[in-house]
């Protein structure tokens, strides 16, 4: 049962695709979509960018999460953790509030140098083990946040609305410019992850252990990282901070069916995705005006997470 | 085969001098010592997880069964035991059918094979003891060190342990594992090393090195010899039993 | 008995001198005593403000005080004053009364230090206001602190003649918001009877738009435009381009402050089919303030642009100068295209 259930899973992007291209507030016409005219202008280049982009960011953020809860053995634990969020928020208010340009490169640039700070930091003791990555990651955000809270003070107060609705994460707007640059991103790095998802199963036991087992934990942490942000990354630059996606959908996937990374990795890309695209088409195509799609992430995953606990899956 | 001889030390400090081990196939070597006498930094050296001073040499594929398991997701014993076979499948695979077959066996060997499908986390310790001896055993090692495999173990656990680890002597597998009881070296290891302060306080044949001197010199304790039908027990005197 | 009447006589002229003196000094009091006043601001609060104001820290439409000409009663400034080019071109050495603060975030020592006898900033609605605390702060220190808040256009007329009652300007005040009644009514006039065209305005980002509220959605209506996104009933609302599409708006404005220009709206595959793009009728506002006076001349280049054919031999920056003249005294700062 439960395999009929995860290939389900594995196959919903494909029909949530194509009833999300019937949604919109534009009424389009589906028999002229070959031709030259609205209908066809609005099919092609409005909707299929933003849902594509919508089933990519969402697959990317929850895989992001779920190697970063394999490699810290720790389900509580985001893309948000070693300071990405952080650091691509002050990237973007940077660009936006005092070069005026757009937001989206700087954003990528500073969320992988936070990282990247937060595991040097992480190293200075001699070796990076988890607890020190997680107080890089603390560091780095603090040291960020405070930053922004300064270019926050200094800016021109004209400018802060933008910033505050890019923080806030969201897929208005979206072109096919974006889309095209975050495609490799994911297809290499889930490529990558997904070949080598069982080795997860064995780092998440301990380092000692996959030492002896031949899997370097040092190694395949600072590999899987590289992986997780640069997934994380890029949907932050184009989109802004989703938050909750990464955090939930793997805890909520691994609590329905179990730990194993053998069908946690693909089934946290596929239901994150749905899961995005779902709540993007609400925002895009149901309310009137549209809100940040992450106030909606949040909401959407309280009371599954609620129901699941009280089903009693342990983790 | 497995022949060290390694010093090593945390930091400053120097932890152990001059350890000198050899285990030739089928042989069991038990390490005997007080807390804190290098039991376990010796096997991680052997293990590859430290690196001492001098020189560790191991013919093979080597098992390690830590003392401590780590808190970690509810991983189905059976998953657990496969991880063992993680040395065979390069990054980009899983395991295969075989893998899974191995692992199994290694399972029915050791007498658990109906606890495949549970959760590691829901079966007792000394059942989880004997799932991570079934990990290591599915690596197909020719070296087994095991850290205090009866640690924490009740009285029948403990012994369905000790018993199973006796077994493997058939498959030409050398076993390394310390120990805390004199009693489980007489039982069922060939060889002992008593260690006091990270130093070899006597080496050899466990009914040489487990005397009455040799527990005075390290534990500070009285003992006796008593044997009865071929089994020999050290027991500790008691003062008001003198 | 001589004595006696000498006694009296000195004792009333005694009594006569002392009353006199008490009365005269009672009415020098009288004259000198600095009297105070209670007005209304716009969050509904009364504020007891000196009779003259003489020392005003101004955070919230300094330039106002420029246009009623009591510049000399002010004291202080936001710190984003000396950016404003009204200021710079109004007030030679403006930098000198620029405070490190401004109307989110000041001091409340340094605006205590210019020893204010009132306060102006923003507060009581919702939005763009100063902090409730840094307010209790100054009036705790005994500095009577005026708000304003600013959401239509009725608004601005509503603040303009309470500068005018705070400043003792209420002439001048009268002036400018006639001056600025004449420009609404001008441009409802030249528009009069033209059929209505549907005008979308754009803030910070294209698909950030104005959809019912606010002032610029009544810059939209007077110049006989039809916002598009009325049904949403925001003043600001981010929408989809889909939304916008199906909208099709016959003119799009962009917000003075905005980091986009018409081009990059012309040159966006998305836009493309939008009627204001294919007649080309996409224009962006120089950065002028929608709460001040000048709002005014941004309601004509409303008009002008939304119905070009209702100004045909109209000089926008002629008559921008002129309203400048009126109300600061300098020419136009902006370009008016």
């Amino acid at each position: 049962m439960n395999s009929r259930i995860r290939y389900i899973i594995y196959i919903l992007p494909v029909p949530l695709f194509f009833i999300s291209l019937t949604m919109g507030k534009y009424p389009v016409n589906f028999a002229e979509i070959f031709e030259d005219c609205p209908s066809s202008l609005i099919v092609w280049y409005i909707r299929m960018p933003r849902i594509l982009l919508a089933l990519i960011a969402g697959a990317s953020l929850s895989l992001s999460g779920a190697v970063l809860q394999g490699i810290f053995r720790n389900p509580l634990v985001s893309p948000s953790i070693l300071g990405l969020s952080a650091g691509a928020s002050f990237g973007a208010a940077m660009a936006i509030l005092f070069f005026g340009i757009s937001p989206h490169p700087l954003a990528f640039i500073f969320g992988i140098l936070a990282v990247y700070l937060s595991y040097l930091i992480a190293k200075s003791p001699g070796k990076a083990t988890r607890i020190s990555l997680i107080i890089g990651g603390i560091v780095v955000s603090a040291l960020f946040s405070a930053m922004l809270y300064v270019l926050k003070y200094l800016a021109d107060p004209n400018h802060l609305p933008t910033v505050i609705y890019w923080l806030m994460g969201s897929l208005n707007y979206t072109h096919w410019s974006s889309v095209i640059v975050i495609i490799p991103i994911f297809i290499i790095c889930f490529t990558l992850v997904y070949i080598t998802r069982w080795r997860l199963n064995v780092l998440s036991t301990g380092d000692e252990e996959s030492k002896v087992l031949g899997v370097d934990p040092a190694k395949w942490r600072l590999i899987y990282i590289t992986l997780s942000t640069l997934l994380a990354a890029s949907v932050t630059a184009v989109c802004g901070i989703i938050g909750w996606i990464g955090l939930i959908v793997p805890h909520l996937v691994r609590m329905a069916f179990g730990p194993d990374h053998r069908y946690l990795i693909p089934l946290s890309a596929s239901a994150g995705g749905c899961i995005l695209l779902c709540a993007d088409d609400l925002v895009r195509a149901i309310l009137p005006y549209e809100l940040p799609v992450s106030v909606l992430t949040s909401l959407m995953g309280i009371p599954f997470f609620i129901y699941l606990l009280r089903r009693g899956y342990g983790w | 085969m497995v022949k060290c001889k390694i010093s090593f030390s945390y930091g400053p400090t120097e932890f152990l001098k001059d350890v000198k081990i050899e285990v030739k196939k089928g042989e069991i070597l038990a390490i005997l010592g007080p807390n804190g006498s290098g039991k376990t930094t010796i096997l991680k050296c052997i293990a590859g997880l430290l690196s001492p001073k001098g020189y560790v040499y191991v013919d093979g594929k080597l098992g390690y069964v830590p003392q401590m398991n780590t808190d970690t997701y509810p991983y189905t014993v059976l998953e657990m035991v496969v991880m063992g076979r993680a040395p065979y499948i390069s990054p980009w695979d899983v395991p295969s059918k075989r893998d899974y077959k191995i692992a199994m066996d290694c399972l029915k060997s050791l007498g658990i094979s109906h606890l495949a499908n549970k959760p590691h986390t829901q079966i007792s310790g000394g059942e989880l003891r004997l799932v991570m001896i079934a990990r290591a055993l599915a690596t197909q090692p020719d070296v087994l060190l095991l850290d205090e495999p009866t640690a924490y173990l009740d009285f029948r656990n403990s012994h369905i342990v000790l018993e199973k680890i006796k077994s493997l002597k058939n498959r030409d597998i050398e076993i390394i594992a310390s120990l805390h009881d004199p009693n489980e070296c007489l039982r069922f290891a060939d060889n002992v090393i008593l260690l006091k302060d990270g130093k070899i306080v006597s080496a050899g044949k466990t009914r040489e090195v487990i005397t009455p001197e040799n527990i005075m010199k390290v534990y500070g304790v009285k003992t006796r010899i008593v044997e009865s039908d071929g089994i020999r027990v050290i027991i500790p005197e008691w003062r008001d039993e003198q | 008995m001589k004595n006696k009447k000498v006694l009296l006589v000195g004792i009333t002229v005694a009594i006569v001198c002392l009353l006199t003196t008490t009365m005269i000094y009672a009415m020098f009091l009288q004259s000198t005593a600095p009297k105070e006043r209670t007005v209304v601001d716009m969050a509904g609060r009364e504020v007891t403000i000196p009779y003259e104001v003489k020392r005003a820290v101004v955070f919230a439409e300094y330039s106002l005080v420029v246009a009623l000409d009591a510049w000399d009663c002010v004291v202080g400034v936001s710190k984003y004053a000396k950016y404003n080019e009204i200021m710079k071109n109004t007030v030679k050495d403006i930098e000198n009364y620029c405070l490190n603060g401004s109307a989110m975030s000041f001091n409340v020592e340094e605006v205590l230090s210019k020893d204010p006898d009132v306060v102006i900033t923003y507060g009581g609605g919702s939005g763009y206001s100063t902090p409730e605390n840094l307010i209790e702060e100054l009036e705790s220190a005994g500095v009577p602190v005026i708000c304003v808040n600013i959401y239509n256009i009725s608004d601005i007329y509503k603040c303009i003649s309470l500068y005018g009652e705070i400043f003792n300007k209420e002439e001048r005040a009268e002036q400018i918001i006639s001056e600025m009644q004449s420009a609404f009514d001008m441009v409802k006039e030249k528009v009069k009877g033209l059929p209505e065209k549907r005008t979308l305005h754009t803030w910070s980002s294209p698909t950030k738009v104005t959809a019912g509220l606010g002032i610029t959605h009544d810059l939209i209506v007077n110049a006989g435009g039809i916002d598009v996104a009325e049904s949403l009933q925001e003043r600001y609302a981010t929408v989809d381009i889909e939304q916008i599409i199906e909208w099709d708006p016959e003119v799009v404005l962009i917000w003075g402050y905005a980091q986009y220009s018409p081009e990059d709206i012309y040159n966006d595959t998305q836009w493309s089919t939008v009627s204001a793009v294919q007649n080309k009728s996409v224009y962006k506002y120089p950065k002028v303030s929608t709460w001040s006076p000048e709002v005014s001349v941004l309601q004509v280049w409303f008009g002008v642009k939304i119905h070009p054919e209702a100004f045909e031999n109209f000089d926008l920056q002629e008559y921008a100068d002129q309203f400048f003249q009126k109300i600061y005294g300098i020419n136009s700062p902006f370009e008016w295209l």
